[in-house]
């Protein structure tokens, strides 16, 4: 066998999942290429307060991953890019990756956040799902990496308040985009997921002050959040005494198309009750739920806690019928029934919380048609042989990781994208079938 | 409306089986549209968001489907429950099961009349148009009132036509079947 120059590996999409197999790649010396759409790694878990079921600070995790992925040799981390054009076969993938103008010069840039506060023009943040404004320069949050400033085109009026106090020149306002051309052995899809639209389930009136979904949540209850960690309603900004969490709210639902378990919003319903409670002992809160799947190490006994007297969850067993508001309160009543007794119920509330399910990430149709892989019926990627070999794509060489294989926890993203780094690298350094 | 309370529906506990009917359900999935009932995981979605439940907590649609599904086929066919459904279609609208329940409601009521368990309050609707042709059979008052709004005297009823529009429907066998057995 001859000797094949070794390729290094393109990894889409910089989530917990993308981060964790770029890691593994780098530390055994390969070349990593991690690209990522918006303009900080990080994913979903940086919008996260805590992790079920340890309730372990998810920036504490993540951070330093983030960190390491910039500081690592091995990996040419390209932020705020995408993947345009994907040619070859396994062991010898063209790809060709554009690069979007920040209209900021990431060499240069110090994140010493002089610009945002110069700029005039507020926008609503991404990261915290528009429940507080940004700058049309910024940072999405404090942790991102890399810890360079973006401006948004679609806000920025161009008055040159921020180039004139950059004490270094960073700001450039015609930046192109570039493009830039690579050759890889192998890919990893981690591109992720989106949270199920609530608007699609009228009757549970998501478009109501004081009904949020549970990303929402995890804003609000986080200390680094839009609200320093109080849980608010969003009508009048008081405490909400009583909280309600729907279960399910797009997933298990023939009338959305979604039939799939999402994994995981039984288990943050769980962790978000159980920390609101250590923020405001006397909240009453209820899930409502069809059954809680509490699959995972230590997910039942965090269930039973969240039960126990320690924290006196209340679970009810039925799936909401609808919910109404209240208008001179903005209090929401919700209508459900108690399939325990039988009993028709309807209870107020001064919160509903929907724990909303998990769909395929946005781009999965594009990304589909770029690479031409195989979508199972719910649009998640899958391979030929899923029940032995979850990473494998149905294309030789391409590997998937993550919640775009299907919903799952961080644990589990976590341990699939070392599987797909340990077959990525295998095709990278081996090279594909001949 | 009568002050009559509706009769409890309730599976009885514990269940015996030997008065469990096997076949209902194959009875009732035959229908159109009701074939969906084995679908059903009881999630409560139809009781939580039923009009009728909220006036009546007797009527719960969940049961019912699990009554059915079970072959409790007396205690489904016999109860007053079923005919307070409005059929308004919310519960079908919502099933995260895709359960066509208003649909299985009509279907219910449908067999409920082949086995001859008729609401009193419909079998009296349905002798009086077999009678007259009309529920309301008042024809004098009826008149009074339609006078009062110009309307022209109501036509009179060919019941020539009306027992043969009947008979094709067989609630009239169905009628004399049920005064026969009392
Ligand atoms: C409300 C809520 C609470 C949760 N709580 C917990 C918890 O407590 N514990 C737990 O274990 N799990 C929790 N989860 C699940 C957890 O968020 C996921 O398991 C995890 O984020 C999956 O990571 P990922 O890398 O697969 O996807 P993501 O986090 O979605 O990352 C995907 C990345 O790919 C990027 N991307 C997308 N498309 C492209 C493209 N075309 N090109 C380049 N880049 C692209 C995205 O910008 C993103 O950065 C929770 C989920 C929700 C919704």
């Amino acid at each position: 066998m001859m000797e094949k120059t070794q390729n290094g590996v393109l990894i889409i999409g910089g989530g917990i999942a993308g981060i964790q197999a770029s890691l593994d790649l780098a530390e055994q010396g390969l070349k990593v290429y991690l690209v990522e759409k918006s303009p900080s790694i990080g994913g979903v878990m940086a919008q996260l307060d805590k992790t079920f079921p340890t309730l372990d600070c998810s920036a504490c995790i993540l951070t330093p991953k983030m960190v390491e992925v910039k500081l690592s040799e091995n990996i040419e981390l390209l932020t705020y890019s995408e993947v345009e054009e994907v040619s070859g076969k396994a062991g010898d993938f063209k790809v060709k990756i554009l690069k979007k103008p920040r209209y900021v010069n990431e060499e240069v840039c110090t994140g010493c956040d002089i610009c945002s506060q110069r700029c005039p023009i507020e926008a609503p943040n991404e990261f915290d799902l528009g429940l507080q404004p940004r700058k049309a320069i910024y940072l999405p949050f404090p942790q991102a990496v890399p810890n360079t400033y973006t401006i948004d085109k679609n806000y920025c009026i161009e008055c040159g308040l921020c180039k004139g106090v950059c004490r270094v020149g960073a700001i450039d306002y015609d930046q192109q985009p570039t493009i830039l051309e690579i050759e890889v052995g192998s890919i990893i899809i981690a591109t992720g997921f989106e949270i199920f639209d609530a608007n699609l389930k009228e009757e549970y009136g998501y478009h109501l002050d004081n009904v949020i979904t549970g990303l929402e949540l995890e804003r609000l209850i986080n200390a680094s959040g839009p609200t320093g960690g109080h849980v608010i309603r969003l009508s009048d900004g008081n405490l909400p005494k009583r909280v309600a969490f729907l279960q399910c709210v797009g997933s298990r639902d023939e009338k959305v198309g979604n039939l799939y378990c999402s994994r995981v919003c039984c288990m943050y319903a769980i962790k978000q009750a159980v920390l609101i409670k250590e923020h405001e002992e006397d909240t009453d809160i209820t899930i409502y739920n069809m059954d809680i799947r509490a699959f995972g190490k230590g997910f039942e006994e965090f269930y039973q806690r969240a039960m126990s007297e320690e924290f006196g969850t209340k679970f009810v067993r039925g799936r909401v019928g609808e919910l109404f508001e209240i208008p001179e309160t903005g209090n929401i009543r919700i209508r459900a029934e108690n399939t325990d007794t039988g009993e028709f119920t309807e209870e107020e509330f001064d919160l509903v919380v929907l724990s909303v399910g998990l769909i395929p990430c946005k781009d999965a149709k594009a990304l589909q048609e770029l690479l031409g892989i195989q979508q199972d019926e719910d649009g998640f990627f899958t391979g030929e042989n899923p029940e032995l070999l979850s990473t494998k794509s149905s294309v030789e060489g391409i590997f998937i990781a993550g919640v775009v294989e299907g919903p799952k926890d961080i644990p589990d993203s976590v341990a699939q994208a070392g599987g797909a780094a340990i077959k990525a690298s295998v095709v990278a350094v081996k090279g594909g079938e001949t | 409306m009568t002050e009559e309370k509706v009769k409890p529906f309730k599976v009885e506990e514990p269940l015996r089986i030997a008065r469990l009917d096997p076949t209902f359900k194959g009875e009732i999935m035959e229908e159109p549209n009701a074939e969906l009932i084995k679908y059903c995981f009881q999630c409560g979605t139809c009781t939580g968001s039923c009009i009728a439940t909220r006036f009546e907590n007797n009527f719960n649609p969940r049961r019912i489907i699990k009554a059915a599904l079970l072959g409790l086929k007396e205690l489904v066919l016999s109860s007053d429950v079923l005919w307070i459904c409005t059929l308004c279609y919310q519960c079908s609208e919502r099933c995260p099961q895709g359960v066509k329940i208003s649909e299985f409601m009509e279907v219910l009521r449908h067999l409920a009349v082949k086995y001859g368990y008729i609401h009193p309050s419909l079998r009296l609707q349905a002798e009086a148009i077999l009678r007259s042709g009309r529920v309301y059979e008042d024809e004098d008052t009826a008149n009074v009132m339609r006078e009062d709004v110009s309307l022209p005297p109501a036509l009179s009823v060919d019941m020539d036509e009306v027992s043969k529009i009947l008979n094709r429907t067989g609630i009239s066998n169905i009628l004399l079947r049920e005064e026969g057995d009392r």
